[in-house]
């Protein structure tokens, strides 16, 4: 990583430039946001210069080493900050693999389990099994089109590292690369988020924002080792694409726009969330126009990324037309249209002068901006473009997923987040981000707007979705890095400002009445009265000076220093408690501290794998599904790629029904096994007792006629278990399979259910139609086999009732299978 | 002979009767029907039993509410004018339609003792009994129990479920209110043309990076103190505490309330604060003393506060094992 050679001939100077700048700013007020950058460069060299001549004359609160040469100064700043940022690399990585060495390096969660199984794909059986791959055993019966349903761009990642492993001769095994890919890319996202800061601010502030978003719980929550999804590069490409973006805009070079449509293109084929990108670049060029600052350099950068960034995103096969016929991806056309516009009329203008024809030109980038707009909703409405995708839009109207995607509300982590949560995954850096976004705003460069925005819309996206702290992270991390900085650049600058008394005797000797001063300072307010701005602080007049007594700044810097450590251990606290649990392996505390692995859910995985056939067919919650593929490597109705709701309601249906209304359905289904989850035994909260409403209210969503949520409350509207439960909650599936044979456990004490703290009724639950097959050690996975059809023909009630010796009183269930049922009833 | 004939002349009476009263039921109903202003009909608890007999061919929608003032039910009121829009729009269905379900509420002062009969305790409820006879009759619930919670007080989503249920799908009639079709345009314009009178200060206002900024950080500070928490979940601004004390934290780490959330956006935006001013404001100072007292102060106040915060934090989290002053 070659740092940017400082433009600053001392390391002292680069605080003052900072300082400084604010006052040499031209000060009109009414073009404040229009003023353009374009002399800044110049600008800030002047200021450096003036600054270092300045350094010499000045006082300094503490001694500089002297003689030595600015190459020797540039060396070692470049030395430094490499040395830097690889330790920072190296921390980002150690602090994500706590999972790792306590439990094993395993593949974590539900979705790493199916990347896991697709990668294992590729790179066993090559590229092309990969891409049309179709996967029968998943949603059975309707089996999934995998190649063309996925981002193949973590798979392709992963299987490309393991070829070039391979290559100089390391075979190391596919799931190594997969549990170790997240900590790898972390340590890249901090050197990303380094380079991008730089552009925004100072080398030194980008070293702080590396070192925060290395180490910051909101990052390391999504990208712990064993973690395997999307997230775990997507950060590092979402961070790479807007550092390339800021560069091409910068340098106005279309290699750059290219090198961002690219970085674009893998970020589309590696995560769903590239549409932030998609609609983030656009928002900035579109502001950018509006603030009057077109110019040539963004219309090269915006041009080549649109072009070649749309065309790359479009080679993959799930997202193919979508960027030219959704909703979402309008903002970037429409964008691209205007630049083209824009670019056009300031061509003709230059060329032909004279007041009306530019009026008319602008009249004219109006008219057709309004006319393209209006052909953009008419093709929405008459379906060509396809409107918001459900997901998108429920972001917005935040009580949409409530209302008409249940599966989506069901998802925790798609519910609004709590202040605590905030504080949680960013700590210091949380109130530290409202003041780096007010640097950039006193600064208000090009590539500062761009923080702006990200910082605004993602705050807002972070506050309706827990899952979206992560898009919030890096800027926060940037933002909050540039005040950090500012901060104690102003502080640790060595440079003394002259005190009040000497410069009065500065002003004092030259010839001037009292009066005439303030004859010119009121004139000077007036003036600036007539300008009628809004600038206020951000308008740079007060000239910042500098600190004057060492006490104040060793007061602050140890102050800061102080948040810093306290920051590195809140973090490390956070990512050891809360972020590093697989959950596939639980651990709990022994009374004597020891630690007790609870290893229920591969128990019970493995016990599928080996004792049921290959074909069975396994139903459970569609939580479970990618996990029982994975590890049980069994056939499964549902799984986490939710795209079939009326499969995942017919689940939940059968699973909230009663065992009458259930059977058919399961044998229909060529159900073999069913699994479910229950944490009533240990205290495991995650159960399915706990997500049984959510299947209740998917299936009430497709037979609202047939399943009720409100019956599964009491009439007091509790959610009980215990004696209060009401009849069908007693009778449907779910909650026969939970307590079956629970109460036997606590040998005639009445048997408690420490989740939900509530006593589980002793009488014996019936299954008619389910034999209990396997109950892990800790009783949280419990497998069912479905019983086939009674050979001659008998209800399963009866058998239940025939073989318990019991007389079976004429039910109505009985009666309806009239000649059928006769047989098998018991003659006495 | 005689006494057979009487038997039979009896019988046939009564096989020409009963199926007459059931007739007679649903005319009873569909005139009660017709007659009411939306076509809602107002029962009591004997009027309910009757609506719902075992035998009806017809399906029926009740609102269980509880309208007078005594029982201050504000939800009642605010669900009432969607019930009866919904049954309106149903009155506009052709007879033979509109006579197969009907649209009626119970008031809790007119039927108690329904309320107690089906274990009530909040109004108000909207029921479908689906027709038990006839050639709508349904196999499936006997009962279909509205969602308050999830759908709202609103009209749509009142009638998007009303209308998968009923005998027919109808479309939902919204009345024509002829006043908005004037205030509305007069009032777009009123506004165009006092932004267009205000333009010297609206257009350096819309220029201003102060009024820019001053607008992000504030949405900043909302946003990232749990705004849309509060929004989303409908947190109560305050709540009751334990011994009748008025509480401003909620329990629970994913829990919060509108007075808390207020609290820790001002914390924010108090550490934010100080922290510009320590960058900005202190180093401008020319006088050495005034300097250090300013550096001083603030820095006392970001330490002071953070550490508020920690603690606030530690309230919601009982976990935490970091503090800074308290």
């Amino acid at each position: 990583m070659p740092p940017k050679a400082a433009k600053s001939p001392s390391p002292a100077s680069a605080a003052p430039s900072a300082q400084t700048q604010p006052t040499t700013l031209p000060r009109k007020a009414s073009a404040d946001l229009l003023s353009t950058n374009d002399s800044q460069g110049a600008t800030d060299n002047a200021i450096i210069e003036n600054a270092a001549a300045a350094t010499k004359s000045r006082k300094l609160a503490y001694p500089l080493p002297a003689g030595i040469s600015p190459t020797t100064i540039n060396n070692t700043q470049s030395l430094l900050r490499f040395i830097i940022l690889a330790l920072i690399c190296g921390a980002a990585i150690g602090s994500r693999l706590f999972a790792v060495i306590r439990f094993e390096s395993v593949i974590h969660e539900f979705d790493p389990w199916f990347n896991f199984r697709a990668s294992k794909v590729l790179v066993n059986e090559g590229f092309y099994e990969f891409w049309n791959w179709f996967d029968p055993t998943a949603w059975y019966p309707l089996g999934r089109t995998v190649g063309t349903t996925l981002y193949p761009g973590l798979m392709v990642t992963s299987g490309l590292i393991w070829h070039a492993l391979r290559l100089i001769n390391m075979p190391v095994d596919i799931r190594n690369v997969c549990v170790l890919l997240a900590p790898g890319f972390a340590g890249l996202t901090a050197w990303a988020t380094y380079l991008f800061t730089t552009e925004m601010s100072t080398p030194s502030a980008g070293l702080l924002a590396a070192a925060f978003i290395g180490i910051a719980p909101g990052y390391i929550s999504r990208s712990v080792a064993g973690s395997y999804d999307n997230e775990a590069i997507a950060i590092f490409l979402l961070m790479s694409s807007f550092y390339f973006w800021i560069k091409a805009l910068k340098t106005g070079s279309s290699l750059w726009g290219m090198v961002t449509a690219l970085f674009y293109g893998w970020m589309v084929a590696a995560w769903g969330g590239y549409v932030f990108i998609t609609n983030m670049i656009p928002l900035h060029a579109f502001v950018l126009i509006l603030m009057g600052r077109f110019n040539n350099r963004l219309y090269t950068a915006y041009s080549s990324w649109y072009v070649i960034g749309t065309i790359a995103s479009m080679q993959v096969p799930f997202v193919e037309f979508l960027p030219i016929r959704t909703s979402e991806h309008m903002a970037a056309l429409g964008v691209f249209g205007l630049l083209q516009l824009i670019a056009f009329v300031e061509t003709v203008r230059r060329l032909v002068p004279g007041k009306q024809f530019q009026l008319l030109l602008r009249a004219f980038v109006v008219a057709v901006f309004i006319v393209s707009f209006a052909a953009l909703v008419v093709l929405t409405f008459s379906g060509w473009i396809a409107p918001f995708a459900g997901r998108f839009y429920s972001l917005w109207d935040t009580g949409y997923a409530k209302v008409h995607m249940p599966i989506i509300a069901s998802v925790s982590e798609h519910q609004p987040t709590a202040w605590p949560s905030f504080f949680f995954d960013l700590e210091m850096l949380i109130f530290f981000f409202p003041a780096g976004v007010f640097w950039c705003f006193k600064e208000l460069r090009d590539e500062q707007v761009f923080i702006i925005i990200y910082a605004t819309l993602s705050a807002y996206f972070a506050g309706v979705m827990v899952r979206l702290m992560l898009v919030i992270t890096p800027v926060v991390c940037v933002s909050a890095a540039i005040a950090f900085s500012k901060l104690l650049e102003a502080y640790i600058d060595p440079v003394v400002p002259e005190s009040e008394d000497e410069i009065e005797e500065a002003t004092s000797s030259q010839p001037m009445s009292k009066a005439k001063a303030k004859k010119i300072a009121a004139a000077a307010a007036q003036k600036d009265k007539v300008e009628f701005s809004f600038t206020g602080i951000l308008g740079g007049g007060k000239g910042t000076k500098g600190i004057f007594g060492l006490d104040t700044r060793f007061a602050v810097v140890s102050i800061l220093s102080l948040f810093l450590f306290l920051f590195v251990f809140h973090c490390t606290w956070v990512t050891s408690t809360a972020y590093s649990s697989p959950s596939v392996v639980l651990a709990s505390r022994n009374p004597d501290g020891s630690q007790n692995i609870i290893d229920d859910f591969r128990e019970a995985y493995y016990w599928i794998r080996q004792n049921t056939e290959k074909d069975a067919v396994v139903m459970s919650w569609w939580d479970y599904g990618y996990q029982i593929a994975g590890m049980a490597d069994r056939p499964t109705l549902v799984d986490n790629n939710t795209w079939n709701n009326t499969h995942i309601a017919t689940v939940g249906k059968a699973m909230s029904s009663n065992e009458d209304v259930a059977y058919p359905i399961l044998r229909k289904h060529d159900v073999d096994y069913v699994l479910v989850i229950f944490g009533g035994l240990l205290g495991y909260s995650g159960d399915d007792i706990n997500k049984f409403l959510w299947m209740v209210r998917i299936a009430q969503g497709v037979w609202p006629d047939e399943v009720q949520e409100i019956n599964y409350f009491t009439q007091r509207g509790e959610y009980a278990v215990d004696d209060r439960a009401t009849p069908t909650m007693k009778n449907s599936l779910m909650y026969k399979m939970s307590y079956y044979r629970f109460h036997e456990l606590f040998g005639g004490h009445p048997a408690q259910d420490r989740v939900r703290g509530q006593q589980i009724p002793a009488t014996g639950i019936q299954l008619d139609t389910l034999d209990e097959a396997f109950t892990s050690e800790n009783w949280i996975v419990r497998i069912y086999k479905v019983k086939k059809e009674d050979p001659i023909g008998r209800e399963h009630k009866a058998v239940t009732a025939w073989e318990g010796g019991k007389k079976l009183r004429k039910s109505a269930s009985s009666t309806v299978a009239a000649g059928g049922g006769n047989k098998g009833r018991p003659s006495m | 002979m005689r006494l057979t004939s009487l038997i039979s002349s009896l019988s046939i009476a009564f096989s020409l009767a009963l199926p007459a009263a059931l007739a007679a039921d649903a005319e009873h109903w569909a005139a009660l029907a017709s007659k009411a202003k939306d076509g809602v009909i107002k029962l009591d608890s004997d009027s309910y039993a009757d609506i719902l007999a075992d035998d009806r061919e017809y399906s029926v929608s009740v609102v269980l509410t509880a309208l007078p003032a005594q029982f201050k039910c504000q939800p009642c009121h605010d669900f009432d004018p969607s019930f009866h829009a919904v049954a309106a729009s149903w009155k506009r269905q052709p007879k033979h339609i509109r006579d197969q379900h009907f649209f009626a509420q119970l008031d809790f002062i007119d039927g108690q003792s329904v309320y107690q009969r089906l274990g009530l305790s909040s109004a108000p409820t909207v029921m479908f009994h689906p027709a038990q006879a006839g050639p709508n009759k349904s196999n499936k619930l006997s009962v279909v129990t509205y969602d308050m919670n999830r759908n709202g007080l609103t009209a749509p989503p009142l009638h998007g479920w009303l209308n998968n249920l009923t005998p027919a799908p109808f479309a939902f009639h919204i009345p024509i209110k002829p006043i908005n079709y004037v205030l509305v345009p007069l009032s777009i314009i009123s506004i165009i043309v006092s932004l267009y009178s205000m333009r010297k200060i609206l257009i350096p206002l819309a220029q201003s990076r102060v009024v820019w900024g001053a607008a992000s950080l504030i949405l900043i500070l909302t946003f990232t103190s749990g705004y849309m928490w509060n929004k989303i979940k409908g947190a109560p601004y305050v709540a009751a505490g334990p011994g009748g004390k008025v509480s401003w934290i909620a329990a629970g780490y994913q829990n919060q309330l509108g007075l808390e959330r207020q609290v820790v956006g001002g914390i924010y935006g108090i550490l934010s604060f100080s922290i510009i001013a320590l960058t900005v404001f202190i180093p401008a100072q020319s006088s050495p003393l005034k300097q250090r007292i300013g550096a001083f102060l603030w820095l006392g106040m970001l330490v002071v506060v953070f550490s508020l915060l920690i603690k606030l934090f530690r309230m919601k989290n009982g976990g935490y094992p970091f503090a800074l002053l308290f």
